[in-house]
């Protein structure tokens, strides 16, 4: 007999959901390198490719309010895809100021949405001087919850979690801000969590708990990684000190699929437990020369997490937490450069790990590759393509088979490279007027963000006609 | 010249002693909402329209939903004497024949089956199940008799005596119960609808019927889109293909999917072809902020040429040759609108929303009007407004020769309208309305919350005006008359009246006292 013509219909649909569902939906970027693992890696990009990457553009740009004497005034967006708003369907980007603004803009029209000044509420007085170590204002970039893996994840109850999926951001008085997506407004009243004037590393939002990092010891606040569980009447406060100096990164925590939280000082990487942080394991680095220089990307490798980090040496570490292995690659910095962002990606199977090589003098900047590799039993970071036309302070980024580079110089320079090669596939020559923002880049729905320090934000992008 | 005038002069009087009819929602197959035969209301009279009567109707609301555009047919000849009745659906599965010199009940029949397995899900204003499509009056037979076609909530398609409310003949299936079908349409005996939003689970396509087929055979096309949700469902060209807007969708020629567009399609054979189509260059930009190609076309004659004008939620009006929809590439109009309104971008509460209306005035000249909602768009420029436009509004353009193409030229935009719906027109005087009805679907504080009952709560009133076809001069305003808010309805004129039904199952007939 044959089947009805409605369920020959939806039997149709079905076949091609996922693919209906790939192209259509709009997809965030949520925190900073785009997931708990600071991976760097948008993994479901459409429109950009190898073959559409030379047709990029200047969509737009945007100049923001923020801090005259910061380098790195604006803080990468975070993207949420798609916002069915009381304004219309939007594809966000919310970026935070050394300011203690976030902004919300019209991703599409690089129009502003909303804007909200976090105000300051602590009675400590808030710090008046800035320096590099210790910039003052939102210094965290703020983040959307990631998704959490199946199967897992609290139940949301309490005020900072149940409802519509929100931003949340650190003003500089220690205090956990929810926004409404929708209008910047606080859906809840903010919560100090942390002392206030931290050097607080970007938030990473893992089933319904905000972790970050505290560095410099600024305004006498601890070094510390810190959990802020969400759950409940009002959100709970867990720390781990860190004992050595912290790192300077924006990354923060990278928190793996089974939820360990990895952290690190110069000395020492820590493998924490979520929410808790109770210690799980640590790996020193004390046998090596060098000390660590980044904070941890984490990745799975054949079905076990494996971290890497930067060594102050100019070289790659990775470190394997099952078998306590540590691998170096050969330098890629000079002593007169460093290694200023890790990411990474999977290709075909192939495991890539980018570094982004800024130097000086003799020093060569670059973009260095590796593959990830077990011959015999352990891991190897075994080089590849190095393109070497640029100074870069931030981590690349990668989408679909490419890779998007910053170069920071007086001029910001967006560079597209093949992953599989590092081919340029686009520069955006001198369409930048100033030094990049030394943050960070996004991705995502076809477009790459970044700031500079005059505090305009620019997106480039595949043209989508309006 | 003298002859002109005699045979014109027949003509009116004809009119007058037969009577105008309205028997399909939208006015005519080709869906232009203009009452060509209106002889009783005019620019001078109609300050002075009144409500001759309401009548409340026991009509149980769904959702929004609630009555649909009445169909009106002079002479018709009933138990008690000839009548002209405006035939009233309800969406709760009930039709009304109403005796318009009265305001009086001639018959009613409400449709009776089981309840369906699936409906939509509660609260969904998209998907209220039961009777949703506008019926139609077909042509009187040999022996007088009009037929009513009407779509029950269950998907038959039954077959009236308008004189008596009686079976002709008994249901045959058109469609899936709750699918959520739009008006009705008729061509040398094919009935054709459309349905959207996935209603029930059920699929969103162009359904035709031969009423001369023995077998009755359902045929349809799907153009694997969000819904073909034009207000009155398709209109017709003269060639029969019978076009309708595909809602939200991708478009993929390849993979055979016409989301954001207009397709055009036609019975050959048994079967319902795709014969051509139209999609917005931006057709991705549309689908990515939800600005769906939902407005039924209105189709009408230009300087020998067939041409249709649709519109979307993005706020723009597309003027297009029924001879090559969007030209080779399927994506070139004859003529694309600047934004009217929509500055905003948004999905809901702004855009043009329902159908299209044309009409030509007396020295040649073809107009064409679209309803929108929302703000007028600050690029805007039209020659004559009334006044700052925040809620919506209707504006007329007039379709123009200039460079050698066709063009819509802005010719004046109407005063405020709290969501202004599609109009008609009828002897120089446009008929508009402000459906007054809550269209937020989202809110600040929680988003998408798209509920009847938060809209029905926060509705108002519709209100119905009378503008100066040539200038969009306000002529006649109802006011505060009407109590209750009208969705996804539409009005209908004949013979000097004017209707409109209300979501409170009130049918209100403006016209002259005598």
């Amino acid at each position: 007999m044959p089947l009805p013509r409605f369920l020959v219909c939806a039997l149709i649909f079905c076949a091609f959901a996922p693919f209906i569902t790939a192209q259509n939906r709009e997809v965030n970027w949520p925190t900073y390198a785009g997931d708990a693992q600071r991976s760097g890696w948008q993994k479901t990009e459409t429109r950009i490719t190898k073959n559409t990457a030379k047709d990029l553009q200047l969509l737009w740009k945007l100049k923001l309010d923020v801090p005259a004497r910061s380098a790195r005034p604006l803080l990468p967006p975070v993207i949420m895809g798609r916002l069915i708003s009381y304004r219309g369907f939007k594809e966000l980007a919310f970026v935070g100021t050394g300011a203690d603004i976030v902004y919300a803009i019209d991703a599409d029209l690089g129009k502003m949405f909303w804007q909200k000044h976090l105000e300051y509420a602590s009675s400590d007085p808030q710090a008046s001087g800035s320096s590099a170590a210790c910039p003052g204002g939102l210094t965290a970039m703020p983040a959307m919850p990631t998704t959490p893996p199946a199967g897992r994840g609290a139940p949301p109850t309490g005020p900072f979690v149940s409802g519509p999926v929100s931003l949340y951001a650190l003003s500089s008085d220690g205090r956990i801000h929810r926004l409404n997506t929708s209008t910047g407004d606080d859906i809840v009243q903010p919560v100090s969590v942390l002392p206030p004037n931290t050097r607080a590393a970007s938030l990473n939002i893992v089933e319904n708990v905000v972790y970050t990092v505290t560095t410099q010891n600024c305004h006498d606040s601890p070094d510390a990684v810190w959990a802020i569980d969400l759950t409940g009447d009002a959100p709970k406060t867990a720390s781990f000190p860190l004992s050595a100096t912290g790192v300077l990164g924006l990354e923060g925590v990278a928190v793996s699929s089974d939820g360990t939280v990895y952290a690190g000082d110069s000395k020492t990487l820590y493998a924490l437990s979520p929410r808790s942080l109770q210690l799980r394991r640590s790996f020193a680095f004390s046998r090596e020369s060098a000390t660590i220089a980044s904070s941890p990307v984490v990745f799975s490798y054949k079905n076990r997490d494996i971290l890497v980090v930067a060594g102050s040496d100019g070289r790659i570490y990775a470190v394997d937490p099952a078998s306590q292995k540590i691998d170096r690659s050969p330098p890629v910095a000079g002593s007169e450069g460093g290694i200023s962002g890790i990411s990474t990606w999977e290709d075909d199977g192939v495991r890539w790990v980018f570094a982004s090589v800024s130097g000086k003098g003799s020093s060569a900047s670059s973009i260095a590759s590796f593959k990830v590799e077990e011959p015999g039993g352990s891991i190897v970071l075994t080089p590849g393509w190095i393109f070497r036309e640029i100074n870069s302070s931030v981590p690349p980024v990668i989408a679909n088979g490419v890779v998007f580079a910053l170069s920071g110089s007086s001029r910001a320079t967006l560079y597209a490279l093949d992953a599989a090669t590092g081919k340029p596939l686009y520069s955006s020559r001198n369409l930048v007027t100033a030094p990049a923002s030394s943050t960070g880049l996004t991705i995502a729905n076809g477009r790459v963000y970044f700031g500079t320090t005059d505090g305009t934000l620019y997106a480039f992008g595949i043209y989508m006609e309006h | 010249m003298k002859i002109f005038a005699m045979i014109v002069s027949v003509i009116a009087a004809c009119v007058v002693i037969i009577g105008a009819d309205w028997p399909t929602d939208g006015g005519n197959p080709q869906r232009t909402n203009w009452q060509r035969d209106e002889t009783i209301l005019n620019k001078n009279n109609v300050a002075n329209l009144k409500i001759l009567w309401r009548l409340k109707l026991d009509n149980a609301p769904r959702q929004m939903h609630s009555l649909f555009p009445p169909l009106i047919i002079d002479q018709v000849r009933t138990r008690n004497g000839v009548r002209q009745i405006a035939l009233e659906a309800g969406v709760s599965d009930n039709l009304y024949a109403i005796d318009v010199e009265e305001g009086e009940i001639i018959w009613k029949k409400h449709f009776e089956y089981p309840p369906p397995a699936r409906s939509g899900r509660p609260t969904d204003p998209l998907c209220p199940g039961g009777q949703t499509a506008t019926p139609l009056i077909g042509p009187p037979d040999a022996a007088g008799v009009r037929t009513v076609y009407a779509l029950a909530g269950n998907g038959d398609l039954h077959f009236l005596n308008l004189a008596t409310g009686d079976e002709i003949t008994p249901p045959v299936p058109f469609g899936y119960p709750n699918g959520k079908a739009y008006a009705l349409n008729i061509w040398n005996n094919v009935i054709f609808t459309t349905t959207s939003q996935g209603c029930a689970g059920n699929p969103n396509q162009v359904w035709a019927i031969d009423l001369n087929d023995p077998q009755k055979k359902v045929m349809t096309f799907n153009p694997r889109s969000g819904g073909l949700w034009g207000r009155t469902g398709a209109a017709i060209d003269s060639h029969g293909v019978a076009w309708a807007p595909t809602g939200d969708g991708f478009y993929d020629q390849a993979a055979q999917r016409y989301g954001n567009g207009l397709i055009g399609v036609k019975v050959e054979g048994n079967e319902l072809k795709l014969k051509d189509w139209y999609v917005p260059s931006n057709w991705a930009w549309m689908l990515k902020r939800d600005l769906d190609m939902q407005v039924t076309p209105a189709i009408f004659e230009y300087k020998g040429r067939e041409l249709m004008v649709t519109g979307s939620k993005e706020c723009r009006v597309y003027l297009l040759d029924i001879n090559s929809a969007g030209g080779e590439n399927h994506q070139t109009p004859v003529h694309r609108t600047t934004l009217l309104c929509n500055e905003e971008v948004n999905f809901a509460s702004a855009g043009i929303w329902g159908s299209m209306a044309s009409w030509e005035d007396t020295k040649g000249t073809r107009w064409v009007l679209t309803p929108f909602w929302g703000p007028v768009h600050p690029d805007f420029k039209v020659p004559i407004t009334y006044g700052r436009v925040k809620h919506g509004a209707i504006v007329a353009f007039k379709v123009e020769d200039k460079g050698g193409k066709s063009q819509l030229t802005p010719a004046w935009m109407s005063r405020d309208m709290d969501q202004a719906e599609p109009p008609v027109i009828a002897n120089g005087v446009v008929f508009a309305y402000g459906s007054g009805e809550n269209t937020a679907q989202a809110y600040p504080d929680r988003g998408l919350d798209n509920q009847s009952p938060l809209r029905i709560k926060a509705s108002t009133h519709a209100v119905l005006y009378a503008l100066d076809a040539e200038t969009g001069k306000e002529l006649y305003s109802s006011g505060d008359q009407i109590a209750s808010f009208a969705h996804f309805t539409g009005l209908s004129i004949a013979n000097g009246r004017v209707y409109l039904g209300t979501y409170d199952s009130v049918l209100y007939c403006f016209g002259l006292e005598k």
